[in-house]
């Protein structure tokens, strides 16, 4: 009964029928499938399952939110039971697009397919000054701080964000990594971040590997 | 010269089914399921029913706009304008835009985790800003082919501050001299433009092998669009149409 309604969840997730999610999940919850393994066996191991395909290209940035709207839509029956049983992601990324800029898509959609890929996201919004980044890591215990520009006037702001974590002494508590049109590897390298991720598969690639190895 | 104020169709600006099709890599060779087709009619709807387009223009005289190119000093030694310049004859600064309200239901819509109409309306409002300036470059044109100011062999093209060397920052005398908040575009210290869908630049006029441009600069690297060479081959055929 339990792996039918997870085998369920995982395949109308990659439907990306946000109903049909929403019912199972709380039919998962009714049947006293464990929170955890809802999430994991469930709604992640379908979003791994969209993941994939994505980066294959068996499937295309609207089939892909689709299941991210599905994946929310469970999501949202499960957070409160995530906090009550007190139940730990596997990493926490503060995320932002920097002061000075306002395109935040790109960055929405890091944010998204990071939750999607469970871990816990604190997204900034935009325009977020490099204060707001420090602060925000130190306040939740943050393991990597996220950063988007499209801009080249803006990227400066990301290593105003790492110096600033230097000053404070705290810069190796968390790790960095930048993203967004006019960046690149020698840029992320010159600031001291740690990887500069070129789209939302790469940046969920990264911060697993970080976590992985902490 | 006087600025120009042009209120723009919107239908005009809305962009076509194949077009958001190909800005979502999809290729020719898949059938998007039908969920996609109603994205793409939700979002072109909502972009239709949403989107001001507007854009203001100013023509002005060579050595005027040499000035103005100089900007901040950061363009890059290389400047694909600084070769134009000389060849050019006719200087159109623009800015367009597709709007604040579209801009905000994007906002709203990506709150509510309406993410797939979220970014399809995004990159349908991308596209639209494009097309208003392309349809304004369009007026431009018809407007000296009407003036006779247009000569056999020649053609225009524009380009933006942030492309080609020509640096973001040239953004700011471009806005002194255009007064874009006329139309509501305002330009802040980081030379971001709200609302975001909006562009800015000069279409110049001139010989279409000025055009023939080649995507070689040092610059070139960190371009990620490099539709320069589509563009020239646009401005032939276009030119060979009109024949
Ligand atoms: C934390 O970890 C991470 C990890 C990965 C991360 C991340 C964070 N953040 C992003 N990523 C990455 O993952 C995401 C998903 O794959 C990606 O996020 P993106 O946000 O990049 O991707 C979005 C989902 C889709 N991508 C986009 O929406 C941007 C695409 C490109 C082609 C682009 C577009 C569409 C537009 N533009 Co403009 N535009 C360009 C872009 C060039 C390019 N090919 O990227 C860029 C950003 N534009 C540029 C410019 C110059 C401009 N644009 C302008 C206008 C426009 C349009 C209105 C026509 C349109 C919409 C703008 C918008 N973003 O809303 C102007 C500015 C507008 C403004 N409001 O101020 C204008 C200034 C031109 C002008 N003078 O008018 C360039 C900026 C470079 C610079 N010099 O600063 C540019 C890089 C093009 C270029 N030259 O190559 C990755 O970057």
């Amino acid at each position: 009964m339990t792996n039918d309604i997870l085998t369920q969840l995982t395949q109308v997730l990659q439907t990306g029928d946000a109903t049909a999610v929403s019912d199972l999940t709380k039919l998962a919850i009714d049947q006293s499938i464990g929170t955890k393994i809802i999430l994991d066996d469930g709604l992640i191991a379908g979003m791994n399952i969209v993941g994939e395909r994505f980066k294959k290209h068996e499937i295309f940035l609207p089939d892909l939110l689709f299941s991210a709207k599905a994946f929310y839509a469970g999501l949202e029956h499960l957070k409160p039971l995530l906090l009550k049983e007190k139940i730990a992601s596997p990493g926490k990324v503060v995320i932002g697009t920097v002061q000075g800029d306002q395109h935040d898509i790109g960055k929405n959609l890091v944010g998204i397919m990071l939750e999607g890929a469970g871990f816990e996201v604190v997204d900034l919004g935009k325009d977020v000054s490099p204060e707001q980044f420090v602060d925000a890591a130190v306040e939740t215990n943050a393991d990597v701080i996220g950063m988007s520009a499209l801009l080249t006037t803006t990227m400066p702001v990301m290593k105003k964000v790492i110096d600033l974590a230097t000053e404070r002494k705290i810069k190796d508590q968390f790790k960095y990594i930048v993203g967004g049109a006019p960046l690149s590897d020698k840029f992320a390298k010159e600031i001291g971040a740690d990887a500069y991720c070129f789209d939302t598969v790469s940046a969920v690639e990264c911060v697993k590997g970080f976590v992985k190895g902490k | 010269m006087k600025p120009q104020l042009h209120e723009i169709d919107v239908d005009q600006t809305l962009a076509t089914t194949a077009s958001l099709l190909a800005g979502q890599s999809i290729p020719d060779s898949v059938t998007p399921d039908d969920r996609i087709y109603q994205l793409i009619k939700d979002a072109r709807k909502l972009y239709s029913d949403l989107a001001e387009p507007k854009s203001l223009t100013i023509e002005i005289e060579r050595d005027q706009f040499a000035e103005l190119f100089i900007g901040e000093r950061n363009n890059h030694p290389d400047a694909l304008l600084t070769e134009l310049i000389p060849l050019a004859d006719s200087f159109t600064l623009f800015a367009s835009t597709a709007g604040q309200k579209v801009c905000t239901e994007i906002e709203r819509l990506f709150a509510s985790n309406e993410f797939p109409l979220a970014s399809m309306l995004d990159a349908t409002a991308s596209e639209g800003a494009d097309l208003v300036a392309e349809i304004t470059q369009e007026m431009i044109r018809k407007q000296l082919k009407n003036n006779d100011q247009l000569d056999a062999g020649q053609e225009l093209l524009r380009f933006s501050p942030g492309y080609c060397g020509w640096h973001i920052s040239g953004q700011h005398k471009l806005f002194d001299t255009l007064q874009p908040s006329l139309i509501g575009i305002e330009l802040s210290e980081s030379y971001l433009m709200s609302p975001l869908k909006s562009v800015s630049g000069v279409i110049l006029k001139a010989p279409i092998e000025a055009f023939d441009i080649y995507d070689n600069f040092p610059y070139c690297a960190d371009c990620r669009n490099r539709s320069c060479r589509d563009r020239y081959h646009t401005l032939v055929a276009k030119m060979e149409n009109n024949k």
